[in-house]
């Protein structure tokens, strides 16, 4: 469940990321999008504690990319706030890609290792 | 349906050819610690690059380091990508770290892409590495001592990521020759169980666990 924690984290950081990187004329739409990005990445990482939606974290890797391109879409160097979109899309990809029981093997093997033997030790 | 067998598998097997588990959190750790190493470090020179902090320590080559990061060939590379060169080396190290934590201790066979990932995301790391050497002595014509070390690191983890990714692809290629089978095969890199893949799994670990 490590992913969808850090996932949460990073949505926390991305909510009170406009307080930080405060941009001029764009405070509004900063906070817009920052926040509205913070809410779908953490509902994302919550709903997938769910076992019947443990893939709705991959809905993540749709915001991480809105994220990157933002900065991408910026004349270079972008200001902070985009190079901070930047970053935690770059992080949210990493951490989106990591299936919620990691530590232990996919559901279908351990259902083929309980069928076929009993189980794992 | 798979054959029932009297003995449950052992997670934390022994996969030919090696002595230990390359999927065993010792191994696993190791390397872990290192890229986490690698990647506090080049975090270090992106602060400097984004200004947080006023310079760089470096007891080798001393102001060296600073005129390496503040390089021409630093700032071309900030404007492709957007960060600084070093910022976007300590997310790559992070990354290490994050795919060698996940996956069990049988993930070669569980979950072959995992390793796989974890192999593609080391070997870019370390060519350029080597590159940002290179281009360091040959266009700069300064050094950067810690830039030294974490290419050395990464040439580390690429030592120490051979292992997994070896064996997971001796396992791959036994379940392509049990089978022959494209679809057997990238279900089994996907991390679905088929009893072919299994008994080639078994075979690896026989008498080792």
């Amino acid at each position: 469940m490590w992913p969808r924690v850090l996932e949460f984290v990073l949505a926390c950081w991305l909510a009170i990321s406009p307080f930080v990187f405060r941009s001029g004329a764009e405070v509004s739409w900063l906070w817009t999008n920052d926040l509205v990005c913070a809410f779908a990445v953490a509902a994302a990482a919550l709903l997938s504690l769910h076992h019947r939606l443990h893939r709705t974290h991959l809905a993540n890797l749709a915001v991480a990319l809105w994220l990157i391109g933002l900065a991408f879409a910026r004349t270079s160097p972008p200001p902070a706030a985009y190079q901070n979109d930047l970053v935690v899309g770059l992080l949210l990809i990493l951490f989106t890609i990591i299936p919620s029981r990691a530590a232990h093997p996919p559901r279908a093997w351990q259902r083929f290792f309980e069928q076929a033997h009993g189980g794992g030790r | 349906m798979p054959v029932t067998a009297p003995h449950p598998p052992v997670i934390d097997a022994i996969p030919a050819p090696w002595k230990h588990n390359p999927s065993g959190w010792g191994h696993r750790g190791s390397v872990a610690l290192i890229a986490g190493a690698a990647c506090l470090i080049a975090l270090y020179m992106g602060l400097y690059q984004w200004r947080l902090i006023d310079g760089v320590w470096d007891p080798v080559f001393g102001g060296q380091t600073q005129q390496v990061l503040d390089s021409r060939v630093s700032a071309t590379l900030q404007r492709w990508i957007r960060l600084p060169d070093a910022v976007l080396g300590a997310i790559a190290y992070l990354g290490d770290v994050i795919f060698v934590l996940a996956g069990s201790t049988r993930r070669w066979q569980c979950r072959p892409w995992l390793v796989m990932l974890f192999g593609l995301n080391v070997i870019p790391l370390v060519i350029v590495s080597g590159l940002l050497v290179v281009v360091q002595g040959a266009v700069v014509g300064s050094w950067c001592f810690l830039c030294l070390v974490t290419a050395a690191l990464s040439l580390v983890l690429v030592g120490l990521a051979c292992e997994e990714v070896w064996t997971c692809f001796l396992f791959l290629r036994g379940v392509w020759r049990a089978t022959n089978t494209r679809r057997t095969l990238w279900n089994t890199f996907c991390g679905r169980p088929s009893p072919a893949a299994h008994a080639v799994a078994q075979r690896m670990t026989e008498g080792k666990s």
